[in-house]
């Protein structure tokens, strides 16, 4: 990559957040004149910075459009993603239960709020797991989401936010359920954002070839 | 049935994209908008508030072609139309209206 070319990732990001093509295409294609205006100007590194900055600033427009060009259609696919994306992570969870059950012969939730030794140890490997389940969850459903990768993971990420904060009941404290669920929003975003920089990726290669 | 109105950061780019006539795509627009301005509007906010002017009828855009400045990606370039040629002269006729009057009873450098 060139220094006068824009950050790919940072628009492979910003081209997966499901707004109308006239407007990914031109705000990606304003950010990036700008960006080869920028390299000369200020240099590559401010350039960057300047980048990454006003692409953060585009977001909140660009899922905003994807929001309102919403048809009903659409919200029944995004609601089918969110059921299979959710299954996938339901089913990871469990077969993370079952390993653990059959290792240690105590599930690992009742392990991690035992207080006995270790049991911090515990909680950051639950926590570590959730991020792995999430990034799995966030990937299915930007390859499910097509239309939408990055907005279609979004959704997942807070729909099950809300279900781990209200679902997992007050014999779990609030800090490792807020962290869970923060944990679980971030996996899902991570993955969401790798699949939707493979798959653009990968569209980018095909065209070029 | 009355004309749709004008906002200040409607009209603030309607007068930039008339100004800037052939060239008025989003990048120029901005540029134009945050020197005038001293504010920095991010991209997302100038393409917004354009086609709120475009639901109204009071610009028409068209895509360019592709060009490698940007990536291989086209420029949407707007150009005022004849409502927005008369929602322009009657924004300046109202300001002209609400201010008349008003320079000679300020102080000049006001605390």
């Amino acid at each position: 990559m060139s220094d006068s070319s824009a950050p790919r990732r940072a628009e492979l990001i910003l081209d997966a957040l499901g707004a109308d093509t006239y407007l990914r295409e031109v705000v990606i294609g304003d950010l990036a004149e700008e960006f080869a205006l920028r390299v000369k100007w200020d240099g590559p590194v401010a350039a960057r910075r300047w980048y990454y900055r006003e692409s953060l600033r585009a977001v909140p427009y660009l899922l905003r459009d994807w929001w309102r060009g919403l048809r009903r259609n659409d919200v029944g696919y995004l609601a089918g993603v969110l059921a299979l994306s959710s299954m996938s992570l339901i089913a990871l969870e469990y077969v993370l239960q079952l390993m653990v059950k059959r290792t240690l012969g105590v599930p690992l939730e009742i392990l991690a709020r035992s207080g006995e030794a270790g049991s911090v140890v515990l909680a950051a490997l639950m926590l570590s797991w959730t991020l792995i389940d999430g990034a799995f969850a966030g990937y299915v459903a930007a390859r499910l989401g097509r239309r939408a990768p990055l907005p279609s993971a979004l959704s997942l990420g807070v729909a099950w936010m809300g279900l781990m904060i209200l679902a997992q009941g007050h014999a779990v404290p609030l800090w490792f359920r807020a962290a869970n669920a923060a944990t679980l929003m971030a996996g899902i975003f991570a993955g969401g954002v790798i699949r939707a920089c493979r798959a653009s990726a990968r569209t980018v290669t095909t065209a070029l070839e | 049935m009355s004309s749709p109105t004008l906002g200040a950061l409607e009209l603030t780019i309607l007068l930039a994209v008339a100004r800037l006539g052939d060239e008025a795509y989003g990048l120029a627009v901005r540029r134009d908008v945050s020197a005038r301005t001293g504010r920095d509007y991010s991209v997302g906010a100038i393409y917004t508030t354009l086609e709120r002017l475009e639901t109204k009828g009071f610009v028409v855009t068209r895509m360019t072609e592709p060009l490698p400045t940007r990536g291989g990606r086209s420029r949407r370039q707007f150009t005022v139309t004849a409502a927005g040629q008369r929602a322009i002269r009657h924004a300046e006729r109202v300001a002209m209206s609400v201010w008349a009057g008003v320079g000679t009873s300020l102080n000049p450098e006001p605390a």
